[in-house]
């Protein structure tokens, strides 16, 4: 149930991307650190509910948003009946059976509360990108050819979101791991579910405004095409959406 | 005008240009234009109620994310009011992955899609969406008045005409892009308009295939050029002639 790591070590990355602004190129050093191979599963966050009795901020505000096609591009529904255990609402199902899944309608509040509890944290932004990089410049870490996308992602291959899309064997999320990793052995960094960063953009004004990246099982390439290494996805502190979800990092003690 | 001299006019490109050390330069119009495309339009229907109501929610700070109004306050809003509430104020939060960044030149592009509302921060509730569809008609009619009043169309007021299918106020949405031809946006409502309305002329042109086409994305683009916004004008006003008379 422990998450395996990675040691991303110390050194000069290479990260941004020409052209964005709020992601521009630059080279930086980074401390050695360790990152999950995957992302945070329901199981693991279930073991954290188990030992502390924490209850989300979905389960308490019964604001989650959640996906159920047909639906217009962007659009979510509200369902106060969605949970971690329910991420699409209760009549869309539970996660019996889905226990390595990515957990997902939690809240960027919930994964600190997580990361307290499991002593790691989660990534900055420039170590998500450094790590998911795995050395390249290019858009993926697989190049600068999307076509490959399916073979280490979990998306959306539909033209839009008014028919589901089960193409790839999977609606909304699929088991961690199930894709081709990238070089480093990291699985999921495109598609499956956002993973939740701390840092800030420059375009931020609200305090509450907080950031994942990495594209999830709902992004596709006519819509928002977030599944790389560059772009950086917004969203509020607490809000709690099914394609939400979080992979963990640790410092390299003594590690280089 | 033909296909083939549209195909000229249309300069399609997805290309951006950068600085020769890859920094991209983001002129300060750019900037100014980008801050621009967000500003939302505000009504004044009941303006000072609706925004105090907001702000009592907004001052708790145990509920910083549920924006939403207390069902008995909300009902209990004029219909003008809850007009003026859903152009101001989302009431759930949006995430993640439908806000633009700034683009290079910005302000010389057509988008396949309007900017956001609400800086992309909030989106309208399923009782706000409703409301808007279920009062089309006089929906239409303060966004008609809102617009002359305000000579603009901001982001929340293309929002609502997408939302409802407004096809109605084309001649409105031209009036106002003609004054300064500065909203780019708003030539993009009249192709969300055409598109999704199917409208036959446009969904065969090659700026359909352009931004909404197999390879399109949100941020796909036809230069802004007087070439493209007259040919986006005409097409728009057609699509209009062949709904609404």
């Amino acid at each position: 149930m422990l998450a395996e790591f990675v040691t991303i070590h110390a050194g000069t990355y290479r990260l941004g991307k020409a052209g964005h602004v709020e992601n521009m190129p630059r080279s930086l050093h980074l401390a050695a650190f360790e990152i999950a191979r995957t992302e945070t599963t329901n199981d693991q966050f279930a073991a954290f509910v188990r030992a502390t009795g924490y209850v989300t901020d979905a389960e308490k505000r019964k604001n989650a948003m959640v996906f159920d096609p047909p639906l217009p591009e962007f659009r979510w529904i509200r369902d106060p009946s969605a949970t971690w255990r329910y991420p699409n609402g209760r009549t869309r199902g539970g996660i019996e059976g889905k226990g390595s899944h990515p957990v997902t309608s939690i809240s960027f509040a919930d994964a600190l509360a997580y990361c307290k509890w499991a002593k790691v944290r989660l990534p900055s932004l420039d170590e998500w990108e450094a790590a998911c990089r795995a050395g390249t410049t290019t858009d993926y870490f697989f190049g600068d050819d999307r076509k490959s996308i399916g073979r280490y992602a979990n998306i959306w291959h539909g033209r839009d979101h008014r028919r589901p899309d089960l193409s790839d064997g999977f609606l909304t999320t699929s088991p961690v791991g199930r894709f081709k990793p990238n070089p480093l052995g990291l699985y999921d960094t495109y598609g499956n579910v956002f993973e939740f960063c701390t840092g800030r953009l420059v375009s931020d004004k609200a305090s509450t405004r907080v950031h994942a990246r990495g594209g999830s099982w709902w992004c596709s390439p006519n819509s928002c095409c977030f599944f790389n290494s560059a772009d950086i996805g917004s969203v509020n502190i607490h809000a709690s959406f099914s394609n939400q979800g979080f992979r963990v990092v640790r410092s390299a003690s003594g590690k280089r | 005008m033909n296909k083939a001299i549209a195909l000229f006019l249309l300069t399609l490109s997805t290309t951006t240009s950068f600085a020769q050390d890859g920094e991209p330069q983001v002129s300060a119009a750019t900037k100014r234009y980008h801050e621009y495309r967000y500003e939302n339009t505000e009504p004044t229907y009941g303006l000072g109620k609706v925004k105090a109501a907001i702000k009592k929610i907004k001052r708790n700070p145990k509920d910083e994310e549920d924006q939403s109004l207390p069902t008995p306050i909300f009902n209990a809003l004029s219909t003008k009011e809850k007009f003026t509430l859903c152009m101001i104020h989302g009431e759930v939060a949006s995430q993640n992955c439908d806000g633009m960044p700034w683009i290079v030149g910005e302000e010389k592009k057509i988008f396949a899609q309007p900017v956001g509302f609400f800086n992309d921060e909030e989106m309208w509730s399923d009782r706000q969406t409703k409301f808007l569809q279920t009062h089309r008609g006089e929906v239409i009619g303060m966004l008609r008045e809102t617009m002359r009043k305000k000579s603009r169309v901001g982001a929340n007021l293309k929002a609502a005409i997408s939302a409802v299918h407004a096809n109605e106020l084309i001649p409105d949405l031209v009036k106002v892009y003609r004054k300064d031809r500065k909203d780019q946006d708003i030539l993009t409502l009249l192709m969300v308009l055409m598109k999704d309305g199917q409208y036959k002329p446009f969904l065969a042109s090659p700026s359909y295939r352009k931004l909404y086409g197999k390879d399109a994305n949100y941020q796909s683009f036809v230069e802004a050029n007087p070439a493209n916004q007259k040919l986006t004008i005409d097409r728009a006003m057609a699509f209009y002639k062949t709904r609404v008379h």
